[in-house]
């Protein structure tokens, strides 16, 4: 159990950090767009500098963030009805959340393939995105490792809560 | 059978996949994808799985959540809550049941930059309640003044419950926004006034604070500076077309920032606000994620539109029909999260509106202020758990009795915002 959730404690930490990196990005390039955009208007277009893109780039960097959160998270973001079963034993519900974070693994496993051949195929045609014409394989291809994050996040917790009852804080 | 028929199958699903404690998402998801490889094909679902939670997660109008969530946890780490409330305190409380008031009227003022109602009751509870204990306030009066106060942040706007409202209707986010400052500044009213109506009734739940001069009280407006610069940063930005509402949602965040930087937070305390947002953002587009799936199969059983035909065969005011839908709200409202609910039924009951000629902003502001009813009833209160958890010593039941007067207050204001709906659109037209 305490392998487990050194594993599950290590990959958290390596999600957290590319989660807070994307959102920090993505909160600097509205930003500086707007800012940009302001100067536009004040010199009456004589400072012409903009963020090219800039749509695209929190685009791309939201679902970065996104994902790394919801692997980082997964365990503890599960909103349940608890209502009807307020009898239950904690470790019966700890072991009850642990089967259906499965249901988590099986998404973001199907969602990694997904991703992944999405970048095979944006690879072998030369994608790009449509502002900044960035290559789309490689950022098809980190979001499916991000996915594959999720999903092992998910094993990790689903045998947690499943075989040792181990419990977390989640909503209700 | 009939795609209808497996549309209400897979709605009686989501009710029995919740009661068994499956995860509200998860849920969505089940539904979602099954009942879509039933209407379509088993192959159609696998690409709708693939497809769209990454469409979700990077929708751009959807970035606004992140930073109006990362705004309020800036503001609750810099300390602007404790200053907040110290003002208003300065102002009102004096009267009797004034701190009661001034910590309603700090959610009120807090959740203009916060969006969300369990922030709002987590940081104002952290700060009033000690103050109000100390005082010799009952404690079922403190704990139900800040559980719904708690419950403002989802109507004052920036809203995230409107703004995700707005999304799934297509609608105009400011004006969703715009629509919900009169009843979310309705609803602070009424709550001050149901504080002044308990304690009058029963004046020894509450005593009297400190007086304090009229100089002290201007002084102490200063202390409301920092919520009401970032506040008109956002509307007067998005009134002048200096930037949109979703990049008025970063701006708030950046203008937050700066002055936490300017209180003294630094790296850590930094890093751990990024990652409680995060982590309540996780919560927030599991959800939404499961939504969306949820509303492909909704769609394509068309099972909305023939709940609609129904409603519309039977010839009902839409008053009526509208009473219905609020009831029906205000029941799931008792055992399921505010956003989980919004997010499940808007894409059901949204065609109806539709077809009724309802006015879809009005319905929504009425539909987020039943929703946020559900934040305080019996017996699933979001709010009455948060701030449960955060006063260990106080008892559930004190809680809930407390919180029954502002429960009678929301009734009157639902009232109101349905036989008059100027209430809703006046500032639309202006």
């Amino acid at each position: 159990m305490h392998a487990l959730l050194r594993l599950s404690r290590w990959l958290e930490v390596f999600a957290r950090f590319i989660a807070g990196l994307a959102l920090i990005g993505l909160l600097g390039v509205t930003v500086v767009d707007v800012a940009l955009r302001y100067l536009y208007r004040l010199s009456d277009g004589a400072f012409s500098l903009s963020v090219v893109g800039s749509v695209e780039l929190v685009s791309y960097l939201m679902l970065f963030a996104l994902l790394a959160a919801m692997a980082a998270n997964v365990e503890k973001s599960q909103v349940v009805v608890e209502a009807f079963s307020h009898g239950l034993r904690d470790s019966l519900k700890a072991r009850i959340a642990g089967v259906y974070l499965l249901g988590f693994v099986v998404l973001g496993l199907v969602l990694a393939v997904g991703l992944w051949d999405a970048a095979v195929s944006a690879a072998s045609y030369g994608e790009t995105t449509q502002d900044l014409r960035l290559p789309m394989a490689p950022i098809y291809t980190i979001a499916s490792g991000l996915c594959v994050l999720l999903g092992v996040r998910c094993l990790l917790h689903a045998m947690l809560g499943a075989l040792f009852a181990h419990q977390v804080e989640g909503v209700e | 059978m009939s795609s209808e028929m497996i549309g209400a199958l897979g709605l009686g699903l989501l009710l029995v996949l919740m009661v068994l404690r499956v995860p509200v998402a998860l849920c969505m998801l089940i539904v979602g994808v099954v009942g879509f490889s039933q209407v379509i094909s088993w192959g159609a679902a696998i690409s709708m799985v693939k497809s769209v939670p990454v469409e979700v997660l990077s929708n751009y109008s959807f970035s606004a959540i992140p930073m109006f969530i990362l705004m309020g946890v800036l503001a609750a780490h810099s300390g602007m809550a404790g200053k907040l409330f110290n003002s208003v305190r300065v102002i009102c409380g004096g009267w009797k049941g004034g701190l009661a008031i001034a910590a309603v009227g700090s959610c009120g003022i807090f959740s203009a930059i916060s969006g969300s109602s369990l922030a709002t009751a987590s940081t104002m509870t952290r700060v009033a309640l000690p103050e109000m204990e100390r005082h010799g306030y009952n404690r079922g009066l403190a704990t139900g003044a800040l559980a719904a106060g708690g419950t403002l942040g989802i109507m004052i706007p920036p809203s995230i419950a409107l703004l995700i409202y707005a999304i799934l209707t297509e609608q105009s986010v400011g004006d969703m926004f715009v629509a919900g400052l009169i009843p979310g500044l309705m609803g602070l009213l009424f709550y001050a006034l149901t504080v002044t109506v308990v304690v009058h009734l029963k004046p020894s739940l509450a005593a009297s604070g400190e007086r304090t001069s009229w100089l002290e009280k201007c002084a102490s407006l200063a202390g409301l500076l920092p919520f009401l610069g970032v506040f008109l940063v956002i509307i007067l930005g998005i009134y002048f077309g200096l930037f949109t509402p979703t990049e008025g949602a970063s701006v708030g965040a950046f203008v937050t920032l700066l002055y936490a930087l300017a209180k003294g937070l630094r790296g850590k305390q930094l890093w751990a606000g990024v990652q409680e947002t995060l982590a309540l953002s996780a919560v927030v587009f599991f959800m939404l994620v499961g939504a969306e799936t949820l509303g492909y199969f909704i769609s394509v059983s068309r099972i909305s539109f023939s709940i609609s035909d129904f409603i519309y065969g039977l010839s009902l005011s839409p008053m009526v029909v509208m009473l219905c839908i609020l009831l029906l709200y205000f029941v799931l409202g008792m055992f399921m999260d505010s956003i989980a609910m919004l997010v499940i039924t808007v894409p059901v009951v949204y065609p109806i509106i539709q077809a009724l000629g309802i006015d879809p902003i009005w319905f929504g502001v009425v539909t987020v202020l039943t929703v946020e009813l559900g934040l305080i009833t019996p017996p699933v209160g979001m709010n009455v758990f948060v701030i449960k958890a955060m006063a260990p010593h106080v008892g559930l039941g004190e809680i809930f009795r407390g919180v029954a007067p502002f429960i009678v207050s929301d009734f009157v204001r639902l009232a109101l915002l349905l036989l008059f709906p100027v209430l809703t659109t006046y500032l639309l037209t202006v």
